[in-house]
């Protein structure tokens, strides 16, 4: 017997079996688990020229949406910024009708400054998260009041709310080519954090945005479409922080 | 079968396959009123990233069960480990004069006398049973840096098992 062999007499858990119970329990949460959560993520399509040059990652069933015009990725990029402005509804009105009247999860009938859940702007570029008049929510992102992009987040259905201080992922990716790629990181934030922060393994700090519920960030470069960790995510709250490696997110 | 049926029945395997071990894993690690949360939260993160699972999931559960369970215990930023329980009846054994009783407490007093980080590292494969590969999966490092971190544990709990020379008097000159 070996030394490590010899380690297992204390082992805590050795002779732990899960009871019936505990199996119940874990069958049960798994099954509401895989029937309230959908069982892929949405993800940016390009129906135009842009090309998506690295696909979201884990997705299947995504949302058709229209493609952000030649041109307006690099106005984009030119003057993206670490760190957002909030915006108010009222304030991005003209782009959430924009974003409204797209027919990606249905068209908006009528557009409100409270269907606007969460809107920033980085330079020129504007990111809407606001729901459509059916209920759906979705994501825009473009300049001005033309060339959105938009994805589709849910249908609808309200999705699990993350623990007390914690934030889940519902969609991560990258889009366009070359120097016109960048990423975009979308999920859901428990009231109780504060302030969300990415750091990319190349040492760049993005600060993300966090209202109602939701928190988003987008940022010039592919490290939201590839498969490995290139960076993190740190949610705060009042009394501590969490971070997170993306492929570990619930 | 459909595309989801299929992904449903595969998490289903999955979990029936993992449960055990996965809580086994956390209930080493955090007090038992705590594992089956953890535990569920580890498969609600399976199931949001059901396509990127690997084929050998187990290590990548305890992955995830790890961050998780070190994002909600105080200190362990400082350690960057993840310690390992004892049983609370181990803590009290009395010795009942057998050689084996005995060996066993010198164990437990060597194992007491690493640091957290090398209880960690000797847990991940002689408690939890992983490989090499597995548990440098597990703590998201390279193959040949979790070799180097396990040799260096078993020597130093093999240095904690060496008979201590007797304390005496040292005579005042």
């Amino acid at each position: 017997m070996n030394d490590l062999e010899e380690l297992a007499v204390l082992d805590p858990a050795r002779h732990n079996e899960p009871t019936d119970a505990q199996w119940n329990r874990s069958r049960a949460f798994v099954e509401r688990t895989m029937a309230s959560a959908p069982a892929s993520r949405p993800r940016w399509l390009a129906a135009g020229a842009v090309t998506v040059a690295a696909a979201a990652l884990g997705v299947a069933g995504a949302v058709v949406v229209p493609a952000l015009f030649p041109g307006a990725t690099q106005q984009a990029i030119a003057s993206w910024t670490a760190v957002p402005t909030a915006r108010t509804g009222d304030q991005v009105l003209d782009q959430a009708k924009t974003c409204g009247k797209s027919d990606v999860e249905g068209s908006s009938t009528q557009v409100r400054p409270s269907d606007v859940i969460l809107a920033e702007q980085r330079g020129d570029a504007t990111m809407i998260i606001m729901r459509k008049t059916n209920g759906h929510i979705v994501e825009c992102l473009g300049v001005g009041d033309a060339g959105f992009a938009s994805m589709g987040l849910t249908d609808g259905t309200p999705l699990p709310p993350p623990p007390a201080g914690k934030l889940t992922l519902e969609t991560r990716s990258s889009y366009g080519d070359g120097d016109d790629m960048f990423s975009n990181i979308i999920g859901l934030a428990d009231p109780g954090v504060t302030s969300i922060e990415l750091r990319l393994n190349d040492g760049g700090t993005i600060q993300a945005s966090v209202k109602d519920g939701w928190w988003g960030a987008w940022w010039p470069g592919p490290e939201g479409g590839e498969g490995t960790d290139e960076f993190t995510v740190t949610a705060h709250t009042a009394t501590g922080k969490t971070t997170y490696l993306p492929s570990e997110m619930p | 079968m459909d595309h989801q049926g299929t992904a449903e029945e595969r998490f289903r395997a999955l979990h029936e396959s993992t449960f055990a071990d996965l809580l086994r894993f956390v209930e080493r690690r955090v007090p038992p009123d705590e594992a089956e949360d953890i535990v569920s939260t580890v498969y609600l993160t399976a199931w949001r990233r059901h396509t990127e699972l690997p084929e050998d999931a187990r290590p990548w559960l305890f992955a995830v069960a790890r961050r998780t369970m070190a994002n909600q215990t105080r200190g362990w930023l400082r350690r960057r480990a993840l310690d390992v329980r004892l049983t609370a009846t181990e803590q009290h054994e009395v010795p009942d004069g057998s050689s084996g009783t005995a060996a066993r407490l010198d164990l437990q007093r060597a194992w007491r006398s690493l640091s957290a980080a090398d209880r960690e590292v000797l847990a991940l494969v002689a408690f939890d049973g992983l490989t090499s590969d597995q548990a440098a999966t597990v703590l998201s490092i390279r193959r040949s840096t979790f070799t180097m971190r396990l040799a260096r544990a078993r020597q130093r709990l093999q240095a904690a098992l060496e008979p201590v020379p007797p304390r005496t008097l040292q005579e005042l000159s």
